[in-house]
């Protein structure tokens, strides 16, 4: 009977190759052409592209940007995330879904949206700008857009509430009575914290950070708009090799390069988890 | 080891009144156990005196020592909980010696202690295996030791057995009681379990409804218990209502009884006895100075060393109890039972 309904599951299958996997095989498969312009590439095998992919300092420095920025975006997250995560798992479960249901129907605002309203509250006369010539804090007019400082707060704008959702389903497991048994022998709230808290969600936390890596190692949207061409990340430099220059071998090198640097990040930290929890 | 006073503590929760101000005192060394049926907030009792719920109004002093108001990591207390809530990341020895490491104790220090732990709870083998790889009755054991490492001023309890089977649940009783003695640790027990709180009190405070009804020892409260809802709950017993009328007479519908010598009240009251005080008048003659009763035999019930039957007697139904062999009766059959005044109690509440 069961290896008769594990037949149902064959057709999804085979679609999900054909409209992933196979269109992916085939972008894949220009890389190991050369380009000759205007979108054509050749057909005697080279890796010429994979070489300029991984020595031209345009795309090392994207690439080093890229890491650094998923990185600082992701620790900055969790730093701001983990204690409103934190709270909502210990309210009264009314006032926590109500909240939760609040960040839930931000997020279904599209990007474009809200990345277009940054741009209107970000520019030089902008919303952000006003206010802090208001308190006092600048003189002129603070210019977002185009800065990193831009791509970074849209970064974050986006990764909170989904951060919040994930660590409040991580935190959520962790029982009320082990912070009151560490207590009660002795532990203050920052050392339960410490002692408690922190190595229990670890796993969890983990897990919801490599997924937020993952979403800000591709995701370009952000950089190119709030970016303005200026903040040039590694999605930002495949797209403009693509669009702009027709380069599809070069792009699909590019593609490659970023799509296995974030597998051997996620495999490593993976079996990183995984060690640890086999040891536990 | 400590004394653990309550002064005229209640608790108000969103306008209701959960506790109603309860006075209650552990001296110490002593074993109290608070029992009721659930609902009762004798839990929420027990979690003032830990300090994760503040009273309302009301004082708790441990030793002398004004601890209302204190956070619970600075009370020195020693708690168990229901479902023990041990640490899962962390191994029993570390478990066990959790306060001793909050308490800055010195490292050989502790390890010695958590080692002469487990030699107590009898569990020298399990120091290095997680939460997850001991058994239940393990578990229980491992949440003592961590509850009294760093030596409580008191130890709490919260329904620690109540996960366990009847059998490990037996054996559990005797140990928790041999290790409360050989420590001399003042215990505040919480239990549903009225067997469970006669093994191992010393004194019972029985709740119902958000009050204490009746302190006293195991004994104090089985033989005189002050109210219907304490002769209830401890134990089975009987009860026939009528009216006293000051001449130390139960007077119902049909007939009147006679009470233990010093009721003189009047007034609603209620004659209560227990059934191992009740006799069936079959083959058996009843001594004169017996009361009796007339009643129809509803069911039995076989208990290994003695049977229980229900008994119809009109406007209530009475258990009696008989050994087997020496009664043979079947239900549908009329019976006499009596009983000896002076095994009455008579209940005004």
């Amino acid at each position: 009977m069961t290896a008769r309904w594990g037949l149902f599951l064959l057709p999804p299958l085979a679609l999900t190759l054909l409209m992933l996997g196979f269109t992916q095989f085939i972008f894949l498969k220009s890389s190991v052409f050369a380009d000759l312009g205007l979108g054509e590439t050749g057909t005697a095998f080279t890796l010429e592209n994979y070489i300029e992919a991984v020595t031209d300092p345009l795309y090392l420095n994207g690439m080093k940007l890229t890491l650094e920025l998923a990185i600082g975006v992701v620790a900055l997250t969790l730093v701001m995330t983990y204690p409103v995560a934190y709270v909502l798992t210990r309210m009264p479960a009314r006032t926590a879904s109500l909240l939760l249901a609040a960040i839930v129907c931000s997020s279904f605002v599209s990007v474009a949206i809200k990345i277009l309203g940054m741009v209107i509250i970000f520019a030089g006369d902008g919303l952000v700008s006003r206010f802090f010539r208001w308190l006092g804090v600048i003189e002129t007019s603070m210019q977002l857009l185009g800065t990193m400082t831009g791509v970074v707060f849209g970064y974050l704008h986006l990764a909170i509430g989904f951060m919040v959702m994930m660590l409040f389903s991580v935190l959520q497991t962790i029982p009320v009575k082990l912070e009151e048994a560490a207590q009660i022998h002795g532990a203050s709230r920052l050392r339960v914290f410490w002692r408690v808290i922190i190595p229990l969600s670890l796993p969890g936390v983990l897990n919801a950070a490599l997924i937020q890596f993952n979403l800000l190692m591709g995701a370009f949207v952000t950089a190119t708009i709030l970016g303005g061409g200026k903040v040039l990340t590694f999605p930002v430099l495949i797209q403009r090799t693509l669009v702009m220059f027709n380069d599809y071998g070069l792009a699909s090198a590019l593609s490659a390069v970023l799509l296995v640097i974030v597998l051997i990040i996620n495999i490593a930290a993976t079996a990183a988890v995984t060690r640890r929890r086999v040891a536990a | 080891m400590s004394r653990v006073l309550l002064r005229d503590v209640s608790k108000v929760f969103a306008g209701t009144t959960a506790v109603h101000p309860t006075t209650l005192e552990v001296p110490e060394g002593h074993f109290l156990t608070l029992l009721g049926p659930s609902g009762c907030v004798k839990t929420t009792t027990l979690r003032m005196i830990a300090g994760f719920v503040e009273p309302t109004a009301g004082k708790i002093l441990i030793d002398d020592e004004d601890v209302t108001g204190m956070p619970p990591q600075k009370r020195r207390i020693g708690m168990v909980f229901q479902d023990y809530a041990l640490f899962p990341h962390l191994t029993i020895a570390e478990n066990i010696g959790f306060g001793l490491r909050e308490r800055r104790q010195p490292k050989a220090a502790s390890r010695a202690r958590v080692a002469e732990l487990l030699d107590l709870i009898r569990l020298p083998d399990i120091a290095d295996r997680f939460p997850s790889q001991v058994s239940g009755g393990q578990a229980q054991r491992v949440a003592l030791a961590r509850a009294i490492a760093f030596p409580p001023r008191v130890l709490l309890m919260d329904e620690p057995l109540g996960a366990l089977d009847l059998k490990l649940r037996e054996t559990m009783q005797f140990e928790l009681r041999r290790i409360q003695r050989e420590l001399g640790i003042t215990t505040v027990f919480v239990t549903h379990d009225q067997t469970e709180a006669m093994n191992l009190s010393d004194t019972i405070a029985v709740m119902g409804g958000g009050r204490v009804l009746q302190t006293g020892t195991p004994q104090q409260i089985y033989d005189q218990p002050r109210s219907r809802f304490v002769a209830d709950f401890i134990g089975q017993i009987n009860f026939l209502d009528g009216n006293m009328n000051g001449s130390m007479r139960l007077q119902t519908d049909s007939a009147s009884f006679r009470v233990p010598h010093g009721d003189a009240t009047t007034g609603k009251a209620t004659l209560a006895i227990r059934p191992q005080h009740v006799i069936l008048q079959n083959g058996t003659v009843l001594p004169d100075e017996y009361d009796r009763l007339e009643g129809t035999v509803i069911s039995q019930v076989f208990n290994g060393n003695l049977t229980h039957l229900r008994v119809d007697l009109g406007t209530t139904h009475w258990t009696v109890e008989s050994r087997p062999g020496t009664n043979s009766v079947q239900p549908g059959q009329r019976v006499t039972i009596g009983w000896h005044p002076s095994d009455a109690t008579v209940l005004t509440q």
